[in-house]
């Protein structure tokens, strides 16, 4: 209601109503009205046009006037205790019907722009008024008091006019009457009532008799007869204006008061007012305005001009006002006269005024001015001079008064009368400030009157009232702010129920100010929830806290939060709302903040709750629970569909390896891949993307992040996926004939966070959505969690094939297949760690775990280091029995379709012939070789796939990855360096410098082997040489057995002789072989050049990002790479394997290994090789001739691949610099002092020197240059010597002495007339001649 | 005698509010004043619509006095990244200079606090060190 009416409907004349008891039977009987109820509705009288005239000259019109009635006994103020009593009730009453209002989300409201402004605590109007109206009929002010009494008196009594008489000296006044603080002076008026339901003689005419004579008696105007009770009372003839009455009728106290009765009659059963017709009515009416508009109004108006005169005679005017300057604040003084002055003062023993009021208020007792002082009067004329709307006087009158009571200090007068100047400021128009100071000053005045008062509470609450009326003001008038500071300054002194009252009320005026104060908002509602549930208004203090749990929520304002749920969810506990009570306990649970104490509290009380919940109800809620944390937003879903993963770590392998793989595998095969040519709408293409497919019988498996946030232990059990199949079955039990879930169980320990994979069995064929996880919380709590939903993407986004599996492991909507075969397949005996180099065979087991055949089995390896045999004879036994030399080699039960073929980038494709059936449940086996060739960590992935021997609608293959990671350690290092052999032309020294690069355990060489065609190796030295037979060379052969132990972390150094084909005409076995070298295992990863696929790798990127479907096509047709054709003009080099086993404690090798080293090239190249050869040791007898001869053949071959010409040009000193020169290899030693003993054994005992002369190193002492000549031609020409020929040149040297003689002054020169004109030369190989003396 | 400081992070989430009252601390002393603290938002924000007296001199980072409670006062300071600094006074009525030294000196620590290489951005401060220096600078004044 707007301020100014609510004031003018409230501050308006009361009437003082005595009627019968008679004429009271007759309303209430009938109707269930009194008498005061019955006019109440038609004191409002509008349309009126009566000129007043009040303190000024000219007059004014009121238009629209108000008349309260009251029953003259009950216009006093109740008692403190009853009006809070009474007040309480009120509340009560309201609070129950609050739960229909509905709780606005105030951000959601703010935030919409629509403001929250509807008025949604209507507890709160019907207190204020009754608070206001418990306020009424104080002594404080007079605009309760009477200004008229009207006299009521049934018409069928006797004698009106005596009747009236009685009426009026027998009935109670009001007891402030008694007292003399009323004005006991009224206008008098009487009203005859008839009833028409009274059966007495005469009727309505003998009733307008009475009237006639009582007007003669009392006067005309004085007199008035209304007639009631004319209708019959039944359903059928009510008029329907019960509503009239209804809504004003005010609740009653026990002891009355408040201007109404301690009770009320009975309702009739056709509701107010059944038995008053329309003619009724209108005599109400008009006896109403007669009654206001010729008697009430004139006498107010008479008695404004008497009392504004006698104020005028008293206080107005320059002498007045000297008066009260200088005497009026002393005792006895102006008191005294104006008592003396005070026309009424004498009347009601005036004794009370001015003066002694002042005294009165020095020693701090209440002041009660009388009616009859001038103060008194004061009041009355500015209260009367409101009621007939002439605000000027009302405020000159007060301010007057004010500053009278203010130098009387009688605060509590002198509050009311700023109150009332504030009212009657805002009528007058009066600026905000003023009224707003007007009130404040008030309301400081009240408080500060309250410590000395009798009842200080009573001034408590006026100065509410003084607060109210501001904030009311304030509010309507747009200073929300102001209405807030008015209601919380208000609230302070309060007692809790109206302090709660007004908090609410200040909060709701926070969110009117622009912009909205909404956290002040929230503060001073969980203030007025704690002053509720301090009174014990449960409902509105649960409400209260409701409303601002949307302001903190989600803004990291953790404890004020925890503190909302803890009180919200205790109260809902209490009143047995367990539901609620357990969503909020649940919401502080998600604690990390408290203390670890609070956290175990707030747990227990959760389960305390939980556990009443379900003692109460039989039954537990399943609620969203904060604990454990779980992220829903990134769940990853794995499962197979036509893509089936063996193992963990093929999940963790980038996508593109995978289509890499799979691509030779799908490479003619219908794959289904839909292109926009394809019939079908873009519809189902969309829905396909945004299904998973999954098979029936086969796991899904979801990978889900579990935290715990507090510092308490946490048990999850029965943590399970939720899903939701379509249609959703009626029954709830019969989900579990859609899929079987499995449960897990994990203690979370504080802090920690764990990721785990849940999985679920889908049994049927359909479609089939996860919707979440659902956990039991220590053993009693059960709690779930939705699942974040995926928004669809646009098609475009989702095209990327990374996108596209990323799109399904987020996906959680399955469209399952029916039963479908599935291979398993499993890498047995592969050791997580392996030697660099080692050979191990492992088996490969191939399993059929669906319930329907496979076929057409197919394989792709993806590294050259992993083997498949092309039959699966070596299956059983060890990786040292399959290599074993000289074995018997039986055939294998099954074979490949054909043995692997290689593809690009090291893979391999394996075929097992496609009628080859693996039925339910069957298993198959092959061994798998893999020898990791270098350190570091070697990873090694399968891709299978396989075909149902039946067609399946939806799935026509299945591929089957499989990824193995070893981690290899170093073990053997070998540098292999291959030098001309010095002994003859055509053979080469191959030295292999290996060190043991394991720090703990000794390895043995076992076997070197050249698989290169026509190559051979043999061991240096001499067999037999030991045992005394005639020692011959080794012969060449393909492998050699050295057996040479290599103890940890040392290196040793060996050499052997390599017979290139050309030389190799030696017998073609295989000579000693500990394992089989030229096939086999071995045979196929030597013939695989890893470093070239490396190298060949290289340039482009590690997998291709997008093989097209041609390329891979192309990919597994294409032709295992040839030899380049660019080396083919050169000669590749041998190809030598090192072989070694480890032995373990026994003696046995515990593993074996190879090392591979390909293409080796001589150091240095030699063009031309050249040998010296003649007989050593000549015997001549220098006493009979005088020079000795001998014949020394040099052999000469062509290595290259142009014909030479050559000149032996001799005697031509040492070697000149400058010019290519042929040097001697350098002389080998073992490198270190622990391969001595090695080297002793016979690895190092032949030095890359001849044969042929054993010994070595020249002798000490021998003689050379100048001593020998040469005999015959100093140049010796060899016009052409053929690429890879030899010829001989025969030289020869004298000698005059003998001795030692070392031959090397001569040079071998030659070019290249068809290539180049270049000439080359070397000094020719050194020879020692050595000669005695015959005679010696 | 100042009895909370808060650190209030650009989204108005508390980073940092430690009680330095004798009586009634606990937690239902902490959460009155996380109240206060939180409260007191809406008058920093309110502060900080104000026009300026002087069109383009810089803003003053000190907000001065914000609002009463029943018992309490509460002072404001905003840094220019918008981190909200909050202190509660009980009865003592403070000058402005000496509120501004102490809320520089408040800033200065917050500063090196979060200088922190290890301290994520936006999260509670739970740096022992931090706190010492505020409760030196609290209890001095």
């Amino acid at each position: 209601m707007e301020f100014r009416e609510w004031i003018l409907e409230r501050l308006t004349p009361a009437v003082m109503v005595i009627s019968s008891q008679e004429a009271e039977e007759i309303c209430q009987e009938k109707n269930g009205l009194t008498v005061v109820d019955m006019l109440r509705p038609y004191g409002f009288l509008h349309q009126l046009s009566v000129p007043v005239r009040t303190v000024g000259e000219h007059a004014y019109r009121i238009r629209e006037f108000r008349v309260r009635f009251y029953k003259a006994d009950m216009m006093f103020q109740p008692p403190l205790e009853a009006a809070d009593e009474y007040l309480k009730g009120v509340l009560n009453t309201a609070a129950k019907e609050s739960h229909a209002v509905e709780i606005p989300d105030v951000m959601a409201a703010l935030q919409s722009g629509k403001g929250f402004l509807a008025d949604n605590t209507p507890w709160w109007n019907k207190y204020l008024d009754e608070f206001h109206r418990m306020l009424s009929f104080g002594e404080l002010e007079t605009f309760d008091h009477p200004v008229g009494c009207l006299l009521v008196m049934h018409a069928h009594v006797g004698n009106p006019v005596e009747a009236f008489g009685r009426l009026f000296h027998s009935a109670r006044k009001p007891p402030l009457m008694a007292e003399g603080k009323m004005e006991h002076r009224l206008v008098m008026h009487h009203l005859l009532i008839h009833g028409d339901n009274v059966q007495a003689d005469g009727g309505y005419a003998r009733s307008e008799e009475k009237l006639k004579a009582a007007r003669a008696a009392l006067g005309t105007a004085a007199v008035h007869l209304i007639r009631i009770n004319s209708g019959k009372g039944d359903p059928a003839s009510v008029l329907g204006y019960e509503s009239i009455w209804r809504p004003p009728l005010p609740g009653t106290l026990p002891g009355g008061g408040a201007g109404e009765p301690p009770s009320r009659p009975p309702v009739p059963p056709a509701g107010y007012g059944a038995c008053l017709t329309k003619a009724n009515l209108d005599d109400i009416k008009r006896f109403l305005e007669d009654f206001a508009v010729r008697a009430l109004l004139p006498a107010m108006e008479a008695r404004v001009r008497a009392l504004n005169h006698q104020v005028t005679s008293t206080r107005k005017g320059l002498r007045n006002q000297l008066k009260t300057l200088l005497w009026r604040k002393q005792p006895g003084g102006l008191g005294a006269a104006a008592g003396r002055d005070s026309p009424r003062g004498s009347v009601h023993g005036g004794s009370v005024h001015g003066g002694s009021a002042a005294a009165a208020s020095a020693n701090g007792s209440a002041v009660p001015y009388g009616g009859g002082s001038v103060e008194g009067q004061m009041r009355a004329l500015a209260d009367l001079a409101f009621m007939m709307q002439d605000y000027d006087t009302a405020l000159s009158t007060l301010r007057l008064l004010a500053s009278d009571l203010r130098s009387d200090k009688a605060w509590k007068q002198y509050a009311a009368v700023q109150e009332m100047i504030g009212v009657s400021m805002f009528m007058a128009r009066g600026t905000m400030t003023d009224v707003l100071g007007a009130f404040k000053e008030a309301f400081y005045r009240y408080n500060s009157a309250a410590p000395h008062e009798a009842q200080p509470r009573e001034c408590v609450r006026y100065a509410t009232r003084a607060m109210l009326l501001a904030a009311e003001y304030a509010r309507q008038h747009g200073a929300c702010n102001d209405a807030n500071y008015a209601l919380m300054k208000a609230h302070f002194q309060e007692e809790n129920l109206r302090a709660a009252l007004l908090l609410e009320q200040a909060a709701l005026c926070l969110l009117r100010v622009s912009p909205p104060s909404v956290r002040k908002y929230a503060f001073h509602m969980v203030l007025a929830g704690l002053r509720y549930n301090a009174c014990d208004q449960k409902a509105l203090g649960m409400r209260a806290y409701r409303q601002v749990l949307s302001v903190y929520k989600g803004h990291s304002w953790a404890f004020i939060e925890e503190h909302i749920h803890d009180v919200l969810g205790k109260q809902c506990r209490d009143t047995g709302n367990f539901d609620a009570a357990l969503e909020h306990f649940a919401a502080m649970l998600n604690c990390p903040h408290s203390p670890p104490y609070w956290q175990s509290h707030y747990l227990k009380q959760f389960m305390d709750t939980i556990a009443a919940a379900g003692n109460a109800k039989g039954a537990v809620p399943v609620l969203e629970l904060p604990l454990p944390v779980v992220d829903a937003d990134h769940v990853t879903v794995q499962c197979d569909n036509e893509i089936c993963h063996g193992n963990p770590e093929s999940r963790a392998q980038p996508e593109e390896l995978w289509r890499s793989l799979e691509g030779p595998l799908l490479s003619g095969m219908d794959i289904g891949v839909a292109s926009w040519l394809d019939s079908g709408g873009s519809s189902s293409k969309v829905s396909a993307l945004q299904l998973n497919t999954a098979v029936a019988g086969e796991m899904i498996e979801v990978l889900i992040s579990l935290g715990n946030p507090l510092a308490v232990d946490l048990q999850i059990s029965r943590l399970r996926l939720m899903f939701e199949p379509e249609p959703m079955p009626t029954d709830a039990a019969d989900l579990q004939h859609y899929a079987e879930v499995l449960e897990q169980m994990v203690v979370l320990k504080g802090g920690e966070q764990v990721r785990l994979a849940l999985g679920l069995r889908p049994l049927r064929p359909g479609l089939l959505t996860l919707t979440g996880v659902e956990w039991l919380l220590n053993g009693n709590a059960p709690g779930h969690k939705l699942f974040a939903p995926k928004r669809p993407r646009h098609r475009r986004t989702a095209s990327r094939a990374a996108t596209k599996a990323e799109q399904q492991s987020q996906c959680l909507s399955f469209n399952i297949l029916d039963a479908l075969p599935r291979l398993e397949a499993s890498v047995d005996q592969l050791l997580p760690t392996m030697l660099a180099g080692e050979v191990r065979k492992c088996t490969l087991r191939l399993r059929n775990t669906g319930s329907v055949p496979l076929r057409g089995i197919r394989a792709v390896s993806s590294s050259p280091d992993v083997y498949l045999p092309p039959d699966n004879a070596d299956t059983s036994g060890s990786t040292l029995d399959n290599l074993t030399s000289g074995r018997e080699r039986a055939a294998g039960a099954s074979g490949l379709q054909e043995p692997g073929i290689r593809l690009r980038r090291g893979m391999t494709l394996y075929t097992w012939p496609a009628a080859q059936a693996l039925g339910p449940g069957q298993e198959m086996q092959w061994p798998l070789w893999v020898h990791p060739r270098d350190k570091g960590q070697f990873a090694f992935h399968l891709a299978f796939l396989s075909e149902p021997e039946a067609h399946v609608e939806g799935m026509s293959y299945r591929l089957l990855r499989l990824s193995h990671s070893v981690d290899v350690l170093p073990c053997l290092h070998v540098a292999a360096e291959l030098a001309a052999s010095r002994a003859d032309l055509v053979t080469f020294m191959l030295k292999l410098s290996m060190r043991n690069m394991q720090g703990l355990q000794a390895l043995t060489v076992r076997q070197v082997s050249c698989l290169s065609e026509g190559w051979r190796i043999s061991l240096l030295g001499r067999r037999g040489l030991h045992d005394g037979t005639s020692a011959t060379p080794f012969p060449p052969s393909t492998s050699v057995t050295p057996a040479a132990e290599l103890p940890a972390a040392t290196a040793a150094t060996a050499h052997f002789r390599m017979h290139p084909p050309e030389a190799a005409t030696a017998s073609r076995s295989p000579g000693e072989e500990w394992v089989q070298a030229a096939e086999g295992a071995l045979a196929h990863f030597h013939s695989e050049p890893t470093k070239r696929l490396q190298l060949e790798a290289q340039p482009e990127q590690q997998f291709p990002t997008r093989p097209s479907k041609a390329e891979l096509r192309s990919a597994a047709l294409e032709p295992p790479p040839e030899p380049s054709t660019s080396e083919a003009n050169q000669p590749s080099g041998p190809d030598v394997m090192v072989v070694w086993s480890v032995p373990d404690s026994a003696g046995n090798p515990r593993c074996i290994g190879a090392h591979h080293i390909y293409d080796l090239q001589e150091k240095e190249k030699v063009a031309i090789r050249a040998t010296l050869q003649g007989e050593e040791r000549l015997r001549h007898n220098f006493g009979h001739g005088g020079f000795c001869a001998a014949a020394l053949h040099l052999e000469l071959r062509n290595c290259t691949d142009a014909a030479a010409s050559l000149c032996i040009e001799t005697g031509t000193g040492s070697p000149s610099r400058g010019e290519a020169v042929w040097r001697p290899s350098p002389e080998l030693a073992p490198q270190s002092s622990t391969a001595g003993d090695s080297a002793a054994a016979g690895l190092s005992q032949e030095l890359p020197s001849s044969s042929g002369r054993s010994g070595g190193a020249f002798p000490v002492g021998a003689r050379s240059g100048s001593e020998y000549m040469w005999c015959g031609s100093v140049r010796t020409l060899v016009t052409s010597l053929p690429p890879g020929r030899t010829t001989r040149v025969t030289l020869r040297v004298v000698v005059m002495a003998p001795g030692e003689y070392e031959i090397s002054d001569y040079l071998i020169r030659w070019a290249f007339p068809g290539v180049d004109q270049l000439q080359y030369s070397q000094p020719g190989p050194k020879f020692v001649l050595r000669v005695v003396d015959g005679e010696g | 005698m100042i009895v909370c400081a808060a650190v209030i992070g650009q989204q108005n989430n508390p980073l940092y509010l430690e009680t330095f009252q004798q009586a009634g601390t606990g937690s239902e002393g902490a959460l009155r004043f996380h109240y206060i603290v939180h409260c007191s938002l809406d008058a920093v924000e309110e502060k900080l619509l104000q026009p300026q007296k002087t069109p383009g001199e810089p803003s003053d980072a000190y907000l001065g006095f914000l609002y009463p409670t029943e018992d309490f006062k509460v002072y404001g300071y905003v840094s220019n990244t918008k981190m909200k600094f909050i202190l509660v006074l009980d009865d003592m009525a403070p000058k402005d200079e000496e509120m501004r030294l102490i809320f520089k000196r408040f800033h200065a620590a917050f500063i090196d606090a979060i200088s922190n290489p290890f301290y994520t951005v936006n999260t509670p401060i739970t740096s022992p060190s931090f706190d010492a220096s505020i409760r030196t600078i609290m209890t001095t004044v």
